[in-house]
């Protein structure tokens, strides 16, 4: 997924919201609190400071390929005041765009007598970073709105190679990536027990980025890197020298990615520690598809569709009992991905592509602790990926899992000290 | 209770999935084959060359030559001594009361065993500079004699044979010359200017025909040196005065074989030559600019092919230097080399088989990246190491085998 368009869009800022599968809407921190709903933010009674991390596991099993990597999910500071508004700060993956392939059948090639081993590779790595900065307000009763600034930056880091007798000819390209989206959140409770959010996103300045390619080069040592540094396992130095190269070639290939979306989220208390929660999201990339941008697998993600149910056990907040501080969460999500493409030799756009799919479920559960709320959270999800045969590359069914942990600090801000 | 129980269940089982958890990158296998860089191969025929003469420069070979060899004529030989000795002190030193000098001998190195006394070769010496040995060749002296200089005859000359095993071993000859008469003007400390040279030639031209080792051959067991053999008397306070055997070296910093070339630029069209004699160097020019190849490609190898014709010359070593400019003339012997280099992409091969290959992977592919570098021709020219008296020759014309640049290239 990550080799598409811009990349695998990160799923989950928490694990709270991991942990029910949830779109980001209805409440999965605390009980009518999302992590990443701002216009539930009034809800919280402190400031709260949340940190994730998470590692990732995908396993092609036709391929017999398994990768897996971890990384920060995110960080968060929300600062709620007085119950009827907060502001909020954070920082997290937008998408991820670690790749590596392997290209190996390719006939030996007879050069001057010689007979060359000839392999290709392409290997990236980095992603687009979100810093989203919130704000939340209460309307009137049972009203609330949100909205998030999300400034989107970052780069990636292309290797290209042609293995020429197991040694590596590597072009690399770095991509930085600006733009900036608005998402407004409304919530609005129908009842005590009954919530309707409704979220829309849209681009304010579309993603550009800076293509920059180097001068190719050998990389005799094997390193990657372009540098003059002598490797004792594969003896030599790259070739040319770093400082004889010219300078890269730098393009700004504007508008590559323009993202709408719109979500709608139900949630309902069945008990008065039980809630049952249903989300959908469509989100559109409204961008003419980027041909001048290089994408390995010549696809993008065009619209993306998501539909989950999940359920969470809050904790009895009044309960001294230590198993009436967990929270259990648990949900199922569907997700479909519509492509389009680029055909370069034929110079024609590849639509009507069957989409990727996507069924999984998670399970989580997160522990308070101290009077202000602090709370520890892990989540597990498992799901089964299928890419369409049909596409240029049959990758065949993934199997994905993803652990999630973080942890959130509360504190009193803005209370007024009683004059001693 | 219930929810308590199942948490730790849950709990543990994340744990353990957290060990079990491990970063990994292995490759997808995908059809890459749409990516643009692709492997190609060139091959540049049309290889234009001409070769021109020069003097030959030989001052840092390691070897030293007097009389006639093939087509050479090595007239004579120079040699600076150094003011100082191997210990640091000057030939002043010499001139203090209390040593006495016993002898002092002139010394040079061959590993000719049949060289014997009557060889008829003399030394000559001259308190004067009279040669560079990095610039100085046959056209500096056009009608020299060693008539002004003074005549030290014929050497005296031993052979140094390795006992240490059953089977002895010959090592070298050693050709020494007894020079006490010049002692005092070795010793001169008046004359601010004195250079210290030494020449050795044959005052009769014939046949003769001597080598030995110059200074560059060793770490100066083998170097031309002068040996001063010299008693000392040591004052020791309340006691006699016991009296030691001294020896103090002076060794060459500077010698030269002055070689004349003869009459032979005798080079065929079509052909280049190369030869550290003859002075031979040649010009190659090949058709390759910044065009040639895809805008940055990059060069994996790239090799100059130059075929010998029927007269074959096995290691001889052959540098490459590219020009940093042409020149427009028809004239092929020089007094100076005209041919400016570079100073940069140079590299040197060896003929192998009469086949002679030579990387130009860095100069082709600098040509690529660096707008101002033109290409306007390379030079060949002998290595230091290669036999002084041979000539390698490259016919440009083969029909079998024609000169040609092949180039092995990644195109983006």
């Amino acid at each position: 997924m990550n080799g598409y368009g811009i990349g695998n869009f990160q799923s989950w800022q928490s694990p709270s919201q991991g942990g029910m599968v949830s779109l980001g809407l209805t409440p999965s921190f605390q009980n009518g609190v999302s992590l990443s709903n701002p216009s539930t933010w009034q809800q919280l009674k402190y400031t709260h400071l949340s940190i994730s991390y998470y590692g990732l596991e995908s396993n092609l099993k036709e391929m017999n390929v398994k990768n897996g990597f971890s990384t920060l999910q995110s960080g968060q500071l929300i600062i709620p005041i007085k119950q009827s508004s907060a502001l909020g700060i954070g920082i997290h993956p937008y998408t991820y765009q670690q790749v590596a392939l392997l290209d190996t059948i390719y006939p030996d090639m007879l050069a001057f007598g010689d007979t060359l081993d000839l392999m290709r590779g392409y290997y990236q790595a980095g992603g687009i970073i979100a810093l989203d900065l919130s704000v939340a307000l209460a309307l009137f009763e049972g009203n609330q709105i949100g909205a998030t600034f999300q400034l989107l930056f970052g780069s990636t880091r292309q290797h290209e190679k042609l293995l020429l007798n197991q040694v590596p000819i590597t072009e690399t390209s770095r991509m930085s990536y600006s733009g900036l989206n608005i998402e407004f959140f409304i919530n609005r409770s129908f009842s005590k027990n009954l919530d309707m959010y409704l979220q829309m996103g849209i681009p304010v300045d579309p993603v550009d980025v800076v293509y920059t390619d180097f001068y190719p080069f050998d990389d005799t040592n094997k390193n990657t890197y372009h540098d003059y540094t002598y490797g004792l396992l594969n003896p030599g130095y790259d070739f040319p020298h770093p400082q004889d190269t010219p300078n890269a070639k730098q393009v700004r290939i504007k508008n590559i990615y323009q993202p709408a979306s719109l979500a709608i989220g139900l949630s309902r208390l069945l008990s008065e520690r039980f809630q049952l929660s249903l989300e959908m999201k469509t989100s559109k990339d409204f961008a003419n598809y980027p041909i001048d941008l290089p994408m390995i697998l010549n696809h993008r993600i065009n619209i993306k569709q998501v539909a989950s149910i999940g359920c969470i056990w809050l904790p009895n907040n009044l309960s001294v009992l230590i198993s009436d501080k967990f929270t259990i969460r648990s949900g199922l999500n569907f997700k479909k991905y519509i492509m389009d493409g680029w055909d370069s030799v034929q110079k024609v756009k590849i639509q009507n592509v069957d989409p990727i799919t996507e069924f999984g479920g998670a399970i989580g559960f997160g522990y308070k602790f101290k009077a202000v709320g602090n709370q520890v959270d892990i989540s597990y999800y498992y799901g089964i990926r299928h890419h369409p045969s049909t596409l240029r590359h049959d990758f065949g069914d993934e199997r994905v899992q993803q652990l999630q942990v973080g942890i959130s600090l509360a504190d009193l801000w803005f209370v007024k000290r009683r004059q001693r | 209770m219930y929810f308590f129980r199942f948490s730790l269940i849950l709990t543990g089982l994340i744990v353990i999935s957290v060990f079990n958890w491990q970063c990994a990158e292995e490759p997808i296998v995908a059809d890459l084959s749409h990516l643009s860089q692709t492997a190609d191969t060139l091959t540049l025929h049309s290889i234009t060359g001409f070769t021109y003469q020069v003097p030959p420069e030989i001052g840092s070979i390691k070897r030293l030559y007097v009389g006639t060899k093939g087509e050479l004529y090595f007239p004579f030989t120079f040699f600076k001594i150094h003011s100082y000795g191997s210990d640091g002190t000057g030939w002043d030193s010499l001139k203090d009361t209390a040593i006495t000098i016993d002898s002092v001998l002139f010394k040079l190195y061959s590993n000719d065993s049949l060289i014997s006394s009557d060889i008829g070769i003399h030394l000559y010496f001259l308190p004067d500079s009279f040669f560079s040995e990095l610039e100085s060749n046959y056209i500096d002296y056009p009608s020299f004699s060693f008539s002004e200089w003074v005549d030290l005859y014929g050497p005296s000359t031993s052979q140094v044979i390795d006992t240490t095993d059953t089977a002895e071993i010959y090592t070298e000859t050693v050709l020494s010359w007894e020079i006490s008469a010049v002692v005092e003007t070795l010793t001169d400390t008046t004359d601010s200017n004195l250079v210290r040279t030494f020449g050795i030639g044959f005052p009769e031209m014939d046949s003769t025909f001597l080598e030995i080792y110059s200074r560059e051959y060793s770490s100066g067991s083998q170097d031309p040196k002068i040996e001063v053999y010299y008693r000392q008397e040591m004052y020791v306070a309340s006691e006699s005065s016991p009296i030691d055997t001294l020896m103090k070296t002076f060794y060459t910093v500077g010698d030269l074989s002055i070689v004349n070339p003869g009459e032979g630029y005798d080079v065929s069209p079509g052909e280049i030559a190369v030869s550290q004699g003859k002075g031979f160097r040649s010009i190659v020019n090949i058709p390759f600019d910044s065009l040639t190849l895809p805008e940055f490609s990059l060069i994996r190898s790239a090799k100059l092919i130059l075929k010998q014709g029927s007269d074959t010359t096995n290691a001889f070593g052959i540098a490459m230097q590219p020009l940093g400019e042409g020149l427009d003339t028809s004239e092929n012997i020089f007094d100076n080399d005209p041919y400016q280099e570079l100073g940069a992409y140079s590299s040197s091969s060896t003929i192998v088989d009469g086949k002679f290959e030579i990387s130009l992977k860095s100069f082709l592919q600098s040509i690529l990246m660096v707008d101002t570098l033109k290409n306007v021709g390379m030079k060949l020219s002998s290595g230091l190491s290669s036999d002084l008296f041979e000539t390698a020759r490259f016919d440009l014309l083969s029909d079998t085998d024609p000169a040609r640049v092949e180039i092995l290239y990644v195109a983006p």
